[in-house]
């Protein structure tokens, strides 16, 4: 195996078997059961598993059909016709049941609907019974249109080319390419402290010499890139696999419709990675430059700091980008290594980023991503034995 | 037989400090070569170059049959004299790491190492963290990661620092050892006792700079005095000859008259009927030598 590999294992074991690194995987599952216990309970808490009373003069529910239930969480509760008003009165008075609905004789000419509650119904019962209405109204309808009519219409907005549609299904899937680029800013920012300290350790425990007297700077830098890559990668796989979970257990189990049919495209994919993963590099090897050139890790952290600004600087341009994502400034935004990931991606939300800016963004970070590969090789080179004192700019150009 | 290392007239410089100086020397095949000179002559900074961690300003270095190269490396074990080992690393997984970086495959890192822990009783300890050891513990550590990829040339920056006189002489045994299978070790180092002892030629620097370069042999007879040591057995007679007369303890040391050969002063002894315990050509120690030409460098 080549000693690149070695290198690259070698700490890829060094951070994945550590505690901390368990942890700050299962944070984001944790994140997510979380919110997800805590939208269960508070639909909970805003339901009334306590039957619904309805008295119908209009005859529309003569014949009820019952709702069918579209999910397991649907907490449907059952629904007691009476004849009357008073019987209703009384069970609602004696707590039986938690409200009752009054539909008049002329209902169906007014729309006009009562309901009559000692305390404000839970939004289970609410939206039940204007689907059992809804589908009630619908009887004999042919069982499409009575879909068609539950559903509500599906409006998809369409560019005029055709290359680009939208539609409120497929928002979430417009939207995970943002995501994507938020998730790149917190990987590097997550990642920072190990590239930081990537060769922090061999500095402090003065096993330098030794190790550059077996394995040329290059491959050691490139080795513990690589490496520190596959810890991040570990990660994201994971959080993608989270967020899979979380998307299909929240689509298929609670039916939240905004977590169903969510896809991307394989050219978004294809895109995505082109445009971050030379991005990632580029900060990372710059980022392991600096971590090398210190003389103590939390200087690096400083450094660290001001590069995560220039992460963020896309998304404090959100407004701007959003209102004209074609401006001079935010095309010249998609061009430039450092910004390019962020901005191509939210532009990719709003506009078509012409093929030409994509490409060439991809190159562009290509060749940073390359000198700062080098530049962190030199930086190793250069700053190996300096124990305790810091490596100025210019010596990284000098010969050592 | 063509030479393990040779320099040709390397310098170099750090800022306003010219820490090597056009140096030229040259470490035999199969030879303890020593590497002398006071803290700051360029010890270091030399074997650096060697090793291709600095590059020189000016001159060349020829290892193993020529410039430095990657897989030149793996035939090569040094020992810095910053010794560092990966401390909260598990001993043997430290070792397994650092063999495969000299080019042994995990299987034959792991077999190895466990052959050199038995060897330096560190089996037991195999399991623990590096920092968990003791600092006796972690030098023979260090000295397993310099010697798992069975090195054809060793090279150890002051070996004997803060070792005590158990690890000191086993340091001294396994240089022994591995120059009788064929190693060529270089050792910088200050300590000239040890260097007497285990080194077959030396190289003297200060600031940089060559001061004395050759066999241990040929260095002492170029810096002997024209005197004798004598003890004899009684008082001393007056001889014909001798310039001068010290007392070194139980020893006297006799300075002798220009012309005069040590022979013919023992021939002298022996005609008095003089009763010798000791007689001998005295050869100054290294230390003097070490001295003396710091000194005349100086001046």
């Amino acid at each position: 195996m080549n000693k690149l590999w070695h290198v690259a294992f070698q700490e890829y074991k060094r951070h994945v078997f550590l505690k901390r690194f368990i942890f700050s995987l299962l944070s984001l599952p944790l994140v997510i059961g979380m919110m997800l216990l805590l939208i269960f309970v508070m639909e909970l808490s805003e339901n009334d598993p306590r039957p619904l009373g309805y008295v119908d003069h209009s005859g529309v529910l003569a014949q009820a059909i019952p709702v069918p239930a579209t999910s397991r969480f649907d907490h449907l509760v059952d629904l007691v016709p009476y004849d009357d008003e008073a019987p209703a009165r009384a069970a609602l008075d004696s707590g039986e049941i938690q409200a009752y609905y009054l539909l008049p004789p002329d209902y169906l000419e007014t729309n006009h609907v009562t309901l009559v509650y000692v305390r404000d119904i839970g939004s289970n019962a609410r939206r039940q019974f204007v689907d059992f209405l809804q589908l009630n109204l619908l009887a004999g309808r042919p069982d499409n249109i009575v879909d068609l009519a539950m559903e509500g219409p599906e409006v998809i907005v369409r560019t005029p080319d055709g290359s680009r549609e939208f539609s409120r299904s497929r928002m979430l899937s417009l939207l995970l390419p943002v995501f994507a680029s938020m998730a790149l800013v917190i990987l590097i920012l997550t990642s920072s402290g190990y590239l930081i300290g990537a060769v922090a350790e061999e500095k402090e425990s003065r096993t330098m010499e030794i190790l550059i007297t077996s394995i040329s700077p290059n491959q050691l830098i490139s080795g513990k890139l690589l490496g520190i890559t596959a810890v991040v990668i570990t990660q994201a796989l994971s959080w993608l696999f989270f967020g899979a979970l979380f998307i299909f257990i929240g689509g298929s189990y609670f039916g939240y419709e905004w977590l169903q049919d969510a896809r991307m495209d394989f050219s978004t994919v294809v895109v995505i990675i082109a445009v971050m993963l030379p991005t990632y590099v580029l900060f990372a090897a710059l980022l392991t430059a600096a971590g090398a050139a210190v003389s103590a890790v939390q200087e690096g952290q400083q450094i660290a700091g001001f590069f995560s600004m220039l992460l963020w600087i896309p998304f404090m341009l959100l407004q701007h980008v959003m209102e004209s994502p074609n401006s001079p400034l935010v095309v010249g935004l998609s061009l430039l290594p450092v910004t390019s990931p962020m901005i191509i991606t939210m532009r990719n939300f709003l506009t078509i980023v012409p093929t030409w800016q994509v490409v060439t963004s991809v190159l562009l970070s290509s060749v940073a991503a390359a000198g700062a590969v080098w530049l962190a090789g030199r930086s190793l080179r250069a700053g190996m034995l300096r124990y305790g004192q810091r490596l100025k700019l210019g010596e990284l150009f000098k010969r050592s | 037989m063509m030479n393990t290392v040779e320099v040709s007239h390397i310098t170099k410089t750090f800022g306003d400090t010219r820490a090597v100086d056009d140096l030229t020397f040259a470490v035999e095949r199969g030879e303890i070569f020593g590497l002398l000179g006071p803290n700051g002559a360029g010890k270091t900074t030399a074997i650096r170059i060697l090793l291709d961690i600095f590059k020189p300003d000016g001159g060349s270095v020829a290892i193993l049959g020529g410039p430095m190269t990657e897989a030149k490396k793996n035939h090569i074990g040094y020992m810095p004299e910053e010794r560092g080992l990966y401390q909260d690393s598990v001993l043997e997984g430290c070792l397994v790491y650092l063999g495969t970086l000299k080019g042994l495959s995990a299987a034959e890192a792991r077999k190895r190492v466990a052959v050199q822990l038995e060897r330096f009783e560190l089996a037991e300890h195999k399991s623990k963290k590096v920092k968990e050891l003791s600092k006796g513990m972690q030098q023979k550590a260090q000295l397993i990661a310099t010697l798992v990829h069975q090195p054809e040339l060793l090279i150890i920056d002051e070996p004997f620092t803060a070792l005590d006189p158990i690890n000191t002489q086993m340091i001294k045994d396994l240089m022994h050892d591995l120059r009788r299978d064929g190693v060529t070790i270089l050792m910088s180092t200050h300590q000239m006792h040890q260097v007497e002892e285990l080194c077959d030629r030396i190289l003297l620097i200060d600031h940089g700079r060559k001061l004395l370069y050759g066999s241990l042999d040929d260095i002492r007879k170029q810096y002997s005095g024209h005197a004798v040591l004598v003890r004899p057995e009684g008082e001393l007679p007056t001889l014909e000859g001798i310039e001068a007369i010290t007392q070194v303890n139980s020893t006297v040391k006799m300075s002798l008259a220009a012309g005069i050969s040590p022979q013919e002063i023992l021939k002298a002894l022996l005609a008095k009927k003089v009763i010798l315990e000791k007689f001998e050509i005295a050869v100054p120690t290294l230390d003097e030598i070490f001295i003396r030409a710091v000194a005349e460098a100086a001046s």
